[in-house]
């Protein structure tokens, strides 16, 4: 169309201006892009790491605070279970599988859990899929075996064979060490896009073991220290796990196997279901994420008021450029859609701009993100809810561009063919 | 031949299919010869029970039977739509809830004594429902399918394919 | 009697909260002729030119363009007949500096089927309209065809602003001062190379100027003073 070339045209004399307002907008539009993408993320990557589990078994403290450090290897547990209490359950009638869990040392900033053969034969994620080895083995009957998680092996470049130290602790710098039991890497499984990725297995033996010789958290000193191998020796059935997931025979039991947790006179102990205590998550993210939603709604429009601005400024020098424009013909109408059409056209480039940034920044900072936060980000195109965002802001554009033209409009038709000097 | 008969038998049960789901109701789903209920009406937060809980929680553990609640046979295979609320057992990458537990009353799982099994249905889903929007009650249309009680294992139970799931909307 | 080309009578005006600037009982201009109008700033010349253009509706009276009154017209359609049938030419900067000087000719094209039409007709494209009444006008190499608007010098470009104003053969060009930016020896050049155009079109020529030198070029010459009933003593 001829009105469009001639806003191109007429943009292009202003070079510099241009340019700048539309990478304002772009900028915006990376970041409202960006914060919808880690958003969106996030939530499938949270969705998609337990399927298939029943309940989840805890000292008893808060729901989401349970999934969070059983299944997220987020925050701690208050407080242990004993052993007799997971075999009360793991034995009943209504229950198909049970995997006990011992969480709260680390290696390097990453998680070690301690668990049984059956976590790795009865844990699934996303739709349904089981946990693959990608090289060795589960640990067996040696209380020293770790397998590792594929980022944990990846990013300390670990393999089969390899000798490491546990920690005791959480904490990335760890100061007490148990390094006279070092572990020894039987297996390492295939890449999950989960927490397990990010953690180190080894057995209950193997928790027991490493602490046989600490009293009251603190490890024994001189004759007291136990080798490895008098450990290798010792009975190392555990005393006592941190959690345990379950799975049912009938899924309709569910809330009755729940209830039954729940009032266990042996203990005080929490069961929750994981989709549940994700959906109680879900609404606490809700409104964090609604908050940084709106924030960067905001910075749009504060590129797009900045584009107005420039378009305003540029009025006045433009009047000459108007009525010459309506003494070769254009009717006053014609200089309103020019404005807009110009306004469409920043907006346009600012938000193609915004996008090939959003992708630059992913394929710059995807590597750091998946293996500092465990969240990949990929490199699609935008979804459907990102199209309707971008049309919002043309719109948004168009609307804006209505203000210059109508004043436009109005100029042009006060001077007439003058052309004021 | 008996292609062409298998034939001319799904066309005459394609109005079976097409019949409009009829409306269940929960009560339905207890047969209605069953012994009532005695609801374990043990309350969590009982303190003046205080000093009597703290005794009994460091006793050892005691066994808790539930027994399993009959079911009526006659809706296996029925093509009904139900109303009620939804529990997720199974989340996708959506979010979205693909198999689920539907219950009578809100809040089932967590403060109020769970309900029976026979007030419980295991609906799975392809499409699902979204983990924001389960606060409010839905229709599920399927056709039931009712498993009778074998042993004390194999836990007796209603459960569904859903064809079609919607808000469920307060008649004006 | 012909039709006139334009043709007023009875035709005051005034700004709104200013005492009346135009009265004039009766002006006409035939088909072809050229006119000298002799009209200082400030004296209404503008507006005339502008009542002229339909820009502007008068308080009182008729204005006729090629028959047609200008005042039973709506805005738009005001709009459209003086594309259709006028060309103008200012006093300065009457090009689009974006634009090449071969799109600034063809503007009027863009904004007019009927002068677009015309100059089809005439030389098989609005291209080679274009082309070829800027030879005419002394501008005849290909290469500043492409050059933006703003690289000429002043008289090249009125040359330019005055090919824009024939383009399409409109049956009025209106020309306000367009000589005053020019140094003394081009004006006449310039006047030459415009009349022999709007011959070749069958062009009347409104030429406003306070010059007086220029006058005896023209056909008739006339004082807006003159015509103005409402003009003030200073001016005559």
């Amino acid at each position: 169309m001829y009105l469009f070339r001639l806003a191109m045209a007429s943009l292009a004399n202003r070079r510099f201006t241009a340019i700048l307002t539309a990478f304002a907008i772009a900028l915006s539009v990376c970041l409202l892009l960006a914060v919808e993408r880690v958003r969106t993320e996030a939530r499938t990557s949270f969705a998609s790491t337990i399927s298939g589990t029943d309940l989840i078994v805890g000292a008893r403290s808060g729901s989401v605070n349970l999934l969070l450090y059983s299944v997220f290897r987020i925050g701690n547990a208050t407080n242990n279970i004993r052993w007799d209490s997971f075999e009360h359950f793991a034995n009943s009638p209504k229950v198909k599988w049970a995997i006990p869990i011992s969480l709260g040392d680390s290696h390097r900033g990453y998680r070690v859990m301690g668990t049984t053969e059956a976590y790795f034969e009865h844990y699934q994620y996303g739709h349904q899929q089981s946990l693959q080895l990608a090289s060795g083995r589960a640990f067996a009957s040696d209380p020293f075996e770790v397998v590792l998680g594929a980022e944990v092996a990846d990013a300390l470049h670990y393999k089969l064979g390899d000798k490491l130290v546990l920690a005791h602790g959480v904490a990335a710098i760890s100061l007490v060490k148990h390094d006279d039991k070092p572990f020894s890497v039987v297996g390492i499984l295939k890449r999950t896009g989960t927490p397990v990725d990010r953690t180190l297995h080894i057995s209950l033996g193997g928790m027991e073991a490493i602490h046989i010789d600490w009293h009251n958290g603190v490890p024994a000193h001189g004759a007291g220290r136990i080798s490895a191998d008098q450990a290798r020796n010792m009975d190392l059935a555990p005393q006592a796990i941190t959690a345990f997931m379950l799975g049912l025979n009938s899924k309709i039991a569910t809330f009755a196997v729940q209830r039954e947790i729940n009032e266990f006179r042996g203990e005080p102990m929490l069961a929750i279901l994981p989709g549940v205590a994700l959906q109680e998550l879900w609404s606490l993210m809700g409104t964090a994420e609604k908050a940084l939603f709106v924030v960067s709604l905001f910075v749009v429009l504060t590129g797009l008021i900045g584009m107005l601005t420039a378009i305003l400024t540029s009025l006045n020098e433009r009047r000459r450029e108007m009525a010459i424009l309506r003494s070769v013909g254009a009717r006053p109408w014609h200089i309103a859609t020019l404005l807009v059409l110009e306004a469409f056209a920043l907006a346009l480039f600012g938000v193609l701009a915004g996008l090939g940034l959003l992708y630059l920044c992913i394929a710059v900072a995807q590597g750091y993100v998946q293996s500092t936060y465990g969240l990949y980000l990929p490199l699609a195109w935008p979804s459907e809810y990102e199209w309707t965002l971008l049309g919002g802001i043309l719109i948004a554009a168009l609307l804006m561009g209505s203000v210059p033209a109508w004043r436009a409009y109005r100029q042009s038709l006060a001077d007439g063919l003058s052309i004021r000097l | 031949m008996p292609r062409a008969l298998l034939a001319l038998l799904l066309l005459v049960a394609m109005p079976l299919w097409a019949a409009a789901p009829r409306d269940l109701t929960w009560s339905e789903m207890i047969p209605p010869d069953a012994p009532p209920e005695v609801p374990n009406m043990q309350p969590l937060h009982d303190l003046s029970q205080m000093s009597d809980a703290l005794a009994a929680e460091s006793a050892p553990a005691a066994r808790q039977d539930m027994p399993n609640a009959p079911v009526v046979k006659n809706l296996d295979g029925q093509s009904i739509r139900l109303p009620g609320y939804i529990v997720p057992l199974e989340v996708n990458e959506e979010g979205r809830t693909t198999e689920f537990l539907l219950v009578p009353y809100f809040g089932a799982c967590i403060h109020v004594p769970p309900p029976p099994s026979n007030q419980i249905v295991h609906v799975k889903s392809e499409v699902g429902v979204k983990l924001e929007e389960l606060y409010q009650p839905y229709w599920i249309e399927g056709a039931m399918q009712v498993k009778a009680s074998t042993s004390e294992l194999a836990d007796a139970g209603y459960q569904m394919d859903a064809q079609k799931i919607y808000v469920y909307e307060l008649p004006e | 009697m012909t039709q006139a080309l334009i043709e007023l009578s009875d035709l005051s005006f005034s700004w709104p909260g200013h005492p009346p600037l135009l009265d004039i009982p009766a002006f006409r201009l035939e088909a072809g002729e050229t006119l000298f109008l002799k009209g200082p700033s400030g004296s209404g010349k503008t507006t005339l030119l502008g009542l002229l253009g339909g820009v502007q509706k008068p308080d009182h009276g008729s204005v006729r363009l090629l028959g047609q009154e200008l005042t039973e017209l709506s805005a738009g359609a005001r709009d459209r007949f003086r594309v259709d049938h006028t060309g103008y030419i200012f006093q300065q900067f009457n090009l689009l500096p974006f634009l090449s000087v071969r799109e600034n000719v063809e503007l009027p094209c863009h904004f007019s089927k009927l002068r677009a039409g015309r100059a089809v007709q005439r030389h098989g494209s609005v291209d080679q309209a274009a082309a070829t009444l800027l030879a005419h006008l002394g501008l005849k190499d290909p290469e500043l065809l492409n050059r933006r608007a703003d690289s000429l010098s002043i008289g090249q470009q009125q040359r330019v602003a005055a090919a824009r104003a024939l383009i399409g053969q409109p049956e009025l060009v209106i020309a306000d001062e367009p000589t005053s930016a020019l140094d003394y020896d081009a004006r006449e050049a310039f006047i030459r190379l415009l009349f022999a155009e709007c011959r070749e079109a069958g062009a009347s020529l409104l030429f406003v100027s306070h010059d007086q030198s220029l006058a005896p070029l023209f056909d008739r010459n006339l004082s807006l003073a003159e015509l103005n009933r409402a003009a003030t003593p200073a001016e005559v």
